[in-house]
């Protein structure tokens, strides 16, 4: 089966083809929403959710050229919903700071320390959502899923060119934020 | 003047091009040749690129997922739509028209789980053994069905005879058999289900087959329908699981013959077995019932004048007894109960 026909047979609630669509997309969902939500709780939730709603309204579904459009739109709806309702949605509009993070390192072994380009790439990560939270959406949107930007503006809810300056803002923050994660990395040395 | 020159590393990462090469950087297309060639003639933008490569590695990197989150997530799904199928099950008015419960296999193996609270031995004789064993024996002139505490149900032959422990333990399910059965067992890889006979051990993890170890015959054969199973040669002792890793591995219509006298092991193959034979297509419901009725050794109690119109399209293959009346009652919207051998069914006919 492929696609459409899988999204077929969810229209006429053959179960056989919902377990298809969920092995399908199960993965590309979760991690996609890990990467803008970040609690695995939250995420599995609004799967969950999401899944119910298709098996519960399967009649109601409308025919879609592109599916995991659709999913991803749904999903991304119910994560928000439920962070609404959970009230953490604060925790993207933060203005970005970066954890500097200067621990005391008495230990000869610390002082040689070199971080290493994982190390870079973990600390750009932890502060990859202190991005306010449609930059840092449209960034994971764009790079992690591929998706175009006509896309990216209708799942956003914004238009094309805005779109475009949402990864275009959030680019140059992240450039200027791996900047100061190396000097950290400097000063940290020079502390020691 | 090349517009490269100056790009930052936000730059970079904002050319589709560029994206395409760090996405693939290995790859040998000309947009690849055209970037390897640009790094090497400007070593002066050499940190923004490796800066650009971070930045890309850090939005891009694959979130750790738990193997166990996919089906977890999956079950908990099941749950919930086989509440809100109770739901609606309340309300009539709301009954599905159509009966599509041949795709509810997976939900009605949770149902297994809960209606095997009220689950029920057929026991014929039970053993004063202090290890709580439980050992039936068939005396009669048919088949007779034993429904195990976790849901399996197994077909005894005459003249046969089956022992195994009143509660499984935490690691497997075993059961020891002379003479014949056939076996529909639920599926649960964490508890794997081992039958022993004098000459053979065989261990499944959710399948359907039969066993034929007679105590007069020098022969055991081991006949799969469903599923897979492993066979090795030898007693308790033997049956370890490296042993059965490099066992005999029987799939769907396969079998295997043990010789005493040879002790070797004949495979062989068959078309058909009457058990597997489930298939139901528009099949008038009382006739299904009948089927089981007498595959099973067991008295279907229903009003039949209700269900005289309705029938089912179904596959009630490779699950066991319990399970296959889980789906029936799910399709009609009937409610059932096991006594003894006697499976008794109330509804109000099936949905229009």
């Amino acid at each position: 089966m492929n696609e459409l026909e899988i999204w077929k047979g969810v229209q006429q609630g053959n179960y056989k083809a919902f377990e298809q669509l969920y092995n399908l997309y199960f993965k590309r969902l979760y991690s996609y929403g890990l990467k803008i939500c970040g609690d695995a709780g939250q995420v599995e939730d609004a799967v969950h959710d999401m899944f119910l709603d298709i098996w519960k309204y399967h009649s109601n579904l409308s025919d879609t050229t592109s599916i995991s459009f659709y999913l991803f739109r749904t999903l991304r709806r119910k994560i928000f919903k439920n962070q609404q309702a959970e009230s953490k949605a604060s925790v993207f509009e933060h203005e970005i700071k970066v954890n500097l993070t200067l621990e005391e390192k008495g230990h000869e072994q610390q002082l040689v320390d070199k971080e290493t380009i994982t190390e870079k790439i973990q600390k750009l990560k932890n502060n990859l959502v202190q991005l306010p939270s449609r930059q840092h959406e449209a960034l994971i949107l764009k790079f992690f899923n591929g998706f175009s930007y006509p896309e990216i503006a209708d799942l956003l809810e914004v238009n094309e060119q805005s779109a475009r300056n949402l990864v275009q803002r959030g680019l140059e923050k992240l450039r200027k934020l791996l900047f100061i994660i190396l000097i950290t990395g400097i000063i940290q040395l020079l502390n020691l | 003047m090349d517009k490269y020159q100056n790009y930052k590393a936000d730059d970079f990462l904002n050319d589709d091009k560029f994206v395409s090469w760090i996405k693939n950087p290995h790859s040998d297309d000309q947009n690849a040749a055209f970037w390897k060639n640009w790094v090497e003639e400007n070593p002066t933008r050499q940190k923004e690129i490796e800066n650009a490569r971070l930045i890309y590695e850090a939005i891009t990197s694959e979130p750790e997922i738990e193997e166990t989150a996919q089906p977890r997530v999956w079950n908990k799904l099941q749950s919930s739509i086989i509440k809100i199928q109770n739901e609606t099950e309340v309300k009539p008015a709301e009954k599905v028209k159509k009966l599509r419960w041949n795709n509810f296999s997976r939900i009605a193996a949770s149902i297994a789980l809960i209606i095997s609270a009220i689950g029920f031995y057929f026991i014929i004789s039970l053993s004063d053994n202090s290890e709580n064993l439980v050992k039936l024996e068939n005396n009669l002139q048919r088949a007779k069905t034993v429904l195990l505490s976790d849901g399996s149900s197994i077909i005894l032959s005459p003249n046969s005879s089956l022992e195994y422990a009143q509660t499984f333990n935490q690691t497997n399910r075993e059961v020891h058999l002379k003479g014949e059965a056939f076996f529909e067992i639920s599926k649960n890889p964490q508890k794997p289900f081992v039958v022993y006979t004098a000459h053979l051990a065989t261990r499944v993890v959710g399948t359907s087959f039969s066993i034929s170890a007679g105590e007069n015959s020098d022969k055991t054969s081991v006949s799969v329908v469903t599923g897979k199973v492993a066979v090795v040669t030898g007693n308790e002792s033997s049956a370890i699981l490296e042993n059965f890793q490099s066992g005999e591995l029987l799939g769907e219509n396969e079998g295997i013959v043990f010789h005493e006298k040879g002790s070797a092991l004949e495979r062989f193959t068959f078309s058909k077995h009457p058990m597997g034979l489930l298939n139901f297509e528009n099949a008038p419901i009382l006739e299904v019932f009948n089927i089981l009725e007498k595959n099973y050794g067991v008295d279907i109690k229903v009003d039949e004048t209700k269900l005289e119109s309705c029938s089912l399209n179904a596959s009630l293959i490779d699950m066991p007894l319990q399970k296959k009346i889980d789906l029936i009652c799910i399709a009609i919207n009937y409610q059932y109960k096991i006594e003894g051998n006697i499976i008794t069914l109330k509804g109000e006919g099936c949905p229009e």
